[in-house]
């Protein structure tokens, strides 16, 4: 086992900030807004809708998994950041740095393991709540794949930002900035990419250009989390009522049919070109005109993760053309020429 | 020779931290790296221990290119910064457990090594204590212990005493010297310039990026023998008379008279002390006491570093 994971997980469970602790509220939290995300959908579906028992399940059953999926992205996007950001940048102001950098552990294995040390960690809080997100199996209205692609998604995803907070963390100078550039990122990519695809929109509309659906790719969406969990999870796109209305995917369905050409099928087939649809045993899909949006998702984010290692790695090698010393207690390690010139530096 | 450096130079911009380094340090040996603040002590030790790249030169640890290949080098270097570095929620045992993995120490080994090196810092009855409750004399000898988790063949020390109470600094240069008598060759450095005369065999002045003397500690006595003190007793009522004739030659500097004895610093060897001893008697002053003393480090220090005219 990685040194490094070994000793970070014998250290989460003590302290003040123990585990047992944050599993307990984390499960407490995500079972009272599933509980009530149940009372709305139960709502949704008997009051507004007027729909029978058995299709009220099924449409149950599908709210509930889409919005705890969106819930999980979400948490992903706001914690991941945070625990791997400080793994480095906190080796450094610990004074722990150097001396793993002298050991016979490899640059990768020191990044590998640091990284997979927060995102077991992470899992852990994901496993906890594994049977509230897989609960809505039980109304109907989705499968065990669904899940299973939603959760390989998320998993990605949280590898992806916790690789970039990996780097942020090895060039950082302290961990306040290690903090802050991380969930700079990870917000860039989350959620101003909605402003981003907004934008492209609201210009292409007031400039009568074109619009995604006519052929022009955004590429605010295209790294988005959300358009990417939504396009993995339904795929093929599907048009049925029962999908579009009060969904926590509708809004991102709406772009995802747009680029593909079948915005119109939102209406239900109004103003539909002959051939945007293909009838298969009595449902309704999207013929596709470009590659699905998370095939785009995944690669950027194999190539974010990839990107963001080799830096990682790259920045924590040993013998390094400058050696930066935090804190130390000698004066000569506070006025030496390298200190002064990183000091400068800083 | 254990490290050998060959005109190693490091720069930072316009800064020059090392300019042309020759250094030779011999297998066994214990020494002593000294020299003022931003002399390139520690700079050196960063290069010596595979953190620091250098810009010119030839740098070989224990047979090997540092630079070219760390792990080697790392495989036999224990270094000991002078700072610790710890972990929260640690206990001793836990703590070189990791580093003892992090070393690619085999599992089933470690149980026995971290006793035994518990044993030999003195902190065997802290093997369950959380490290952060230990005093910085315990978490300096601990931190040795890490350094010498992987059994290596060569220790660097960066300011080890620093900090430390005096029964501390004791039972750290008691462990250095029995270190030393397990065949560890240990490079140390330290501003307790004292700390160093008692336990080093071999010495290394740096300053300003280079390396103005080495050598065992009594070829660096005779190198930097330019002056010796003396000590010379004579009655109170010919003190002026004796101080003025002492004045009246060239080699004599730095004359004090304290607790009744007329110190001095004298340039030059024994005949030297003869003649200056031999110029009062003649002029009818009685000596009751004539002590000529070794130069000290710190003398030699001080003469190997004084800025140049």
């Amino acid at each position: 086992m990685n040194p490094v994971l070994a000793r970070e997980t014998k250290e989460r469970f003590r302290g003040k900030r123990a585990m047992p602790w944050l599993l307990i509220v984390w499960i407490l939290a995500i079972g009272l807004i599933a509980y009530l995300l149940f009372v709305a959908a139960r709502e949704i579906a008997q009051s507004q809708f007027g729909l029978g028992q058995a299709l009220a399940s099924g449409f149950m059953g599908r709210f509930l998994f889409e919005s705890m999926t969106i819930l999980v992205v979400t948490a992903v996007v706001m914690v991941v950041p945070g625990l791997t950001a400080l793994s480095i940048v906190g080796e450094r102001e610990r004074q722990t740095f150097h001396l793993l950098q002298v050991t016979q552990m490899s640059p990768m294995q020191l990044v590998v393991g640091k990284l997979t040390s927060s995102i077991a960690y992470f899992g852990i809080l994901v496993i906890a709540v594994l049977p509230i997100i897989a609960m809505p199996m039980i109304f109907g209205g989705t499968t065990l794949t669904d899940v299973a692609i939603a959760l390989a998604f998320i998993s990605l995803l949280a590898v992806t930002l916790g690789s970039i907070s990996m780097w942020m963390s090895a060039r950082a100078k302290s961990s306040r900035a290690a903090v802050a550039m991380s969930y700079v990122i990870a917000f860039l990519i989350a959620f101003l990419s909605f402003a981003g695809l907004g934008a492209e929109y609201f210009f292409a509309l007031n400039d009568q250009g074109r619009l995604p659906e006519e052929g022009v790719e955004s590429v605010f969406a295209l790294a988005n989390p959300y358009f990417g969990l939504v396009s993995a999870v339904e795929a093929p796109l599907e048009v049925g009522q029962d999908r579009f209305f009060a969904s926590p995917y509708t809004p991102l369905e709406l772009h995802l049919f747009a680029r593909q050409g079948a915005g119109g099928a939102v209406d239900l087939g109004v103003g539909i070109e002959p051939g945007v649809i293909r009838i298969e045993d009595g449902r309704q899909f999207v013929n596709y005109t470009r590659p699905p949006l998370w095939i785009y998702t995944v690669v950027l984010y194999t190539f974010f993760t990839g990107l963001s290692l080799w830096r990682a790695t790259a920045i924590v090698t040993a013998p390094a053309t400058r050696v930066r010393m935090r804190g130390g207690s000698k004066q000569e390690a506070q006025t030496s020429p390298a200190q002064e010139v990183d000091d400068a530096a800083s | 020779m254990i490290v050998e450096f060959q005109g190693v130079e490091k720069r930072y911009g316009d800064v020059t931290a090392l300019g042309g380094v020759d250094l030779s340090i011999p297998e066994g040996s214990i020494t002593g790296l000294i020299g003022p603040n931003g002399a390139g002590k520690t700079t050196s030790m960063l290069v010596m221990s595979t953190l620091l790249e250098r810009d010119a030169g030839t740098v070989k640890v224990v047979g090997v290119d540092p630079q070219r290949e760390p792990l080697a080098v790392r495989r036999q270097l224990g270094w000991m910064p002078d700072f610790f570095g710890f972990y929260d929620s640690l206990t001793t045992r836990e703590y070189l457990d990791f580093f003892a993995a992090a070393q690619r120490v085999p599992p089933a080994a470690r149980p026995a090594i971290i006793s035994d090196l518990l044993e030999l810092v003195d902190l065997a009855d802290k093997v369950d204590s959380d490290v952060n409750s230990l005093s910085r004399g315990m978490k300096q000898r601990l931190s040795l212990a890490r350094a010498l988790v992987h059994d290596p063949d060569l220790l660097i020390l960066d300011e080890p005493a620093s900090g430390l109470d005096p029964r501390a600094r004791v039972q750290l240069r008691e462990l250095i010297a029995e270190l030393s008598r397990l065949g560890k060759t240990v490079i140390i450095s330290s501003h307790i310039l004292a700390e160093l005369e008692g336990i080093c065999s071999h010495l290394a002045v740096i300053d300003d990026g280079v390396v103005k003397a080495q050598g065992s500690m009594d070829e660096i006595r005779l190198a930097a023998q330019g002056s010796r003190r003396v000590a010379a007793r004579i009655p109170d009522d010919r003190v002026d008379e004796a101080i003025s004739i002492l004045e009246s030659g060239h080699d004599v500097t730095d004359v004090a008279v304290e607790r009744g004895l007329i110190g001095f610093l004298l340039a030059g060897d024994d005949r030297a002390s003869a003649a200056q001893l031999a110029g009062l008697v003649g002029a009818g002053i009685p000596v009751y006491e004539w002590r000529v003393e070794a130069a000290g480090l710190e003398e030699l220090f001080m003469n190997l570093t004084r800025d140049e005219p």
